[in-house]
């Protein structure tokens, strides 16, 4: 009776309008971010640039964030994202001067040479008018707007000789709390102020790993599942919420509470018909992509690993779509309301927030590898990332299974949480 | 296997407010009829017996099994609730087959038996149709054909003629006498007229009580005697409703032929007459309520 109901609940699924909007999101994601990569071409000696990538050397890290602390403290104009959104933030004269203190603190030169060297050097690449507040462009012979080239290393604040890293660290803690979190100078966000170009050696190096250890198609479908792994972890939520409240909506559910099958084989093929019916249109459009990668790789005679796509899919992005989908049906089940979409809404934010684009993923739900390639950093918390999976995967399972035990419970009368809401409404609203 | 519905000291209560108080009933085969007025404990009763509500207090049994194991009840009971729909995107035959597989019903089962039920609730041209264009009347029809779809002993119709014109109330009606010819069917309803029509044996609730359990003909017989019809005028009928219990008037000009209740003949020209189930279920309240 299962698989039947299964059979039937995913073709109920191809009649439902939310399931088609959650495919064009999931298209549109595609689409906007993905799909029109190219493999990698082998650098070449003597090109003109081999790109950009962070830097790992610590000092250059602490130095740039210094440059970039340095600009934003002259005009007290600090960029932040508080909750993911860009808020410029300007601070109070006590606070501006705590970070002069910061700034003092790591470069070991007194706040006020500080001062004088950043304002010395802005007048000087950016024409400031005397009084500070007029600035004045470069225009040329054709009348163009010149921006003034900006080479932030001729303030020349670097970092003072004996500070650590972590003291360094502790110290844009700092910052990042006068300014209310969300800035540059976060301890997760240091290494994002510090890219610098890539060399020859190291293009070839990272060239190198994606063709004998991603063989071409791992490193590109680390990145599919980078990217869907954000829309997976929320979208499936509409569907299970509308599946959920479907029988009250139609006045079905006693009619369905009634009959014979059991609340596991209700409530599982209901939540198998959406994990699967979202999980095929994600390996068909996966597997579209590889196909472009296998092909432009035989080409270039490079050994391609075929089923790249799908065992990432698999491992990456099937346990995002359990969590979310069993999320959705327990609490539709459990209140008969669509705070799912709120509650998931909320989890998915924070974790993207809180995430890192790259590198260790620790529990978050939405692990990210926001780069081509970096095998060796992905198999460096490649440990992790499995037990992140796993984990989500059984809690996805234990929570389906509560889903069903709630589920048998409203079938016998023993709950309803919604009557109780709606009736203590009532009650309040006469009071 | 006993083909009784039993139910022994049945209590059961909302909280602190008690819906049914200390029922017993025996149903047996055939259609009976559960009448009462609104609130009066039939849509409780009806939930315990399809195993929708769990009873507080008491004993009950369907063909002899505890509404306790709630998946063999659910294998023997067919139930059409008082608001039956399905959803709107189904067409008939969709919505048939997807009850009929939670039923359990096997697909050879299904392809034999559905056609077959939309033929007899004479929906076999709108098997295609959606669910959603379905008339009021269709839906009934459709909500009896789903209720039967896996040949249960026990089927239980909650205020099924709600909301259905004269004439589908009459198919309807005579539907479910045709189906309760192998079964037991519980009709529940606040409609006089569909008990009168189709049941032998009714029960009627009344504040979660049973006041009446019996025949049809016994519970009439129980009021010969005390119906009367009187032509009076209508200057008279403020006074007349009044004092007694009126079951029916007819209003020709100035003057009202008035059908009401009193225990002993009230006046001269007041005709004792052949008591209806209508008359009696009314007499039967007033006398609930003290009034008589």
């Amino acid at each position: 009776m299962l698989w039947i109901l299964f059979l039937k609940e995913c073709k109920q699924m191809l009649k439902c309008l939310t399931y088609y909007v959650v495919l064009l999101c999931i298209i549109l994601m595609y689409t906007t971010q993905l799909g029109t990569e190219k493999i990698i071409n082998k650098p070449v000696a003597g090109q003109q640039d081999y790109g950009y990538a962070p830097s790992e050397d610590v000092t250059v890290i602490m130095n740039s964030t210094i440059m970039l602390l340095a600009r934003e403290y002259q005009y007290n104009t600090y960029a932040t994202y508080p909750i993911g959104f860009y808020k410029e933030v300007t601070l109070s004269k006590a606070k501006q001067e705590e970070i002069g203190d910061v700034l003092s603190a790591v470069t070991g030169i007194d706040r006020d040479k500080i001062d004088t060297r950043i304002k010395d050097y802005l007048e000087d690449k950016y024409f400031v008018s005397s009084n500070g507040d007029e600035v004045t462009y470069n225009v040329t012979t054709e009348g163009e707007v010149e921006s003034p080239e900006v080479d932030d290393s001729e303030i020349r604040l670097e970092v003072a000789p004996r500070l650590t890293y972590e003291h360094f660290t502790i110290l844009m803690a700092k910052v990042n709390k006068l300014l209310g979190g969300g800035s540059s100078y976060a301890k997760d966000k240091l290494q994002g102020n510090a890219y610098v170009p890539q060399t020859y050696e190291q293009a070839l190096e990272q060239y190198n790993e994606i063709i004998e250890k991603d063989l071409l198609t791992g490193a590109y479908a680390r990145l599919f599942c980078d990217y869907l792994g954000i829309v997976l972890a929320i979208l499936p939520i509409f569907l299970a919420v509308t599946r959920g409240l479907r029988d009250r909506r139609a006045r079905a559910e006693e009619i369905i509470y009634s009959r014979k099958a059991s609340s596991l084989q209700i409530v599982m093929s209901r939540y198998f018909a959406m994990v699967i019916m979202l999980l095929i249109p994600v390996l068909m459009l996966g597997v579209f992509t590889e196909i472009g990668f296998i092909s432009s790789g035989l080409k270039e005679g490079i050994t391609v690993d075929y089923f790249a796509y799908p065992k990432y899919i698999l491992a990456w992005l099937l346990p995002t779509i359990m969590i979310t989908t069993s999320v959705g049906v327990f609490l539709t089940e459990l209140t008969d309301t669509a705070i799912a979409i709120i509650v998931q809404g909320f989890w998915w934010f924070i974790s993207l927030l809180t995430g890192r684009l790259f590198g260790n993923c620790g529990w978050n739900l939405i692990p990210r590898h926001n780069r081509t390639g970096y095998y060796g950093v992905f198999r460096e918390y490649l440990g992790q990332f499995v037990m992140n999976r796993i984990t989500y995967t059984v809690v996805a399972l234990l929570i389906l299974i509560a889903s069903v035990l709630i589920y048998e419970m409203k079938r016998k009368g023993r709950l309803n949480l919604r009557g109780k809401i709606f009736s203590n409404r009532k009650v309040k609203s006469k009071a | 296997m006993s083909t009784e519905i039993i139910i022994e000291n049945l209590s059961q209560y909302y909280g602190k407010k008690q819906a049914l108080n200390n029922l017993n009933l025996t149903i047996g085969q055939g259609m009976f009829g559960l009448l009462g007025r609104n609130g009066a404990g039939k849509t409780t009763l009806i939930k315990v017996l399809v195993t929708l509500l769990p009873k507080t207090r008491g004993l009950v049994t369907v063909c002899g099994i505890p509404v306790s194991k709630e998946a063999q009840i659910r294998r023997i009971t067919g139930y059409l609730p008082q608001e039956f729909s399905m959803y709107a995107n189904m067409s008939v035959y969709e919505a048939m087959d997807y009850l009929g597989v939670l039923s359990g019903l096997s697909k050879t089962e299904r392809k034999e038996r559905i056609p077959m039920l939309l033929s007899k609730v004479n929906l076999q041209d709108k098997s295609r149709t959606k669910v959603k264009a379905l008339s009021g009347g269709m839906k009934r029809r459709l909500g009896i054909a789903q209720a039967i779809l896996h040949n249960p002993k026990v089927l239980i119709v909650d205020e099924p003629t709600a909301g259905l014109d004269p004439e589908e109330r009459v198919r309807f009606r005579n539907l479910l006498s045709e189906i309760a010819q192998d079964r037991i069917v519980i009709l529940s309803t606040h409609i006089v007229g569909d008990i009168e029509a189709t049941c032998e044996n009714i029960a009627v609730l009344d504040e979660g009580k049973v006041i009446f359990m019996g025949t049809v003909d016994t519970l009439t017989k129980s009021v010969r005697g005390k119906i009367f019809t009187a032509e009076i005028s209508k200057t008279e009928l403020p006074r007349m409703k009044e004092e007694y219990t009126i079951t029916s008037m007819v209003t020709m000009n100035n003057r009202v032929n008035i059908r009401f209740i009193a225990d002993i003949k009230p006046f001269d020209i007041a005709v004792s007459c052949e008591p209806n189930v209508e008359d009696a279920y009314l007499y039967l309240m007033r006398e609930k309520e003290g009034v008589l």
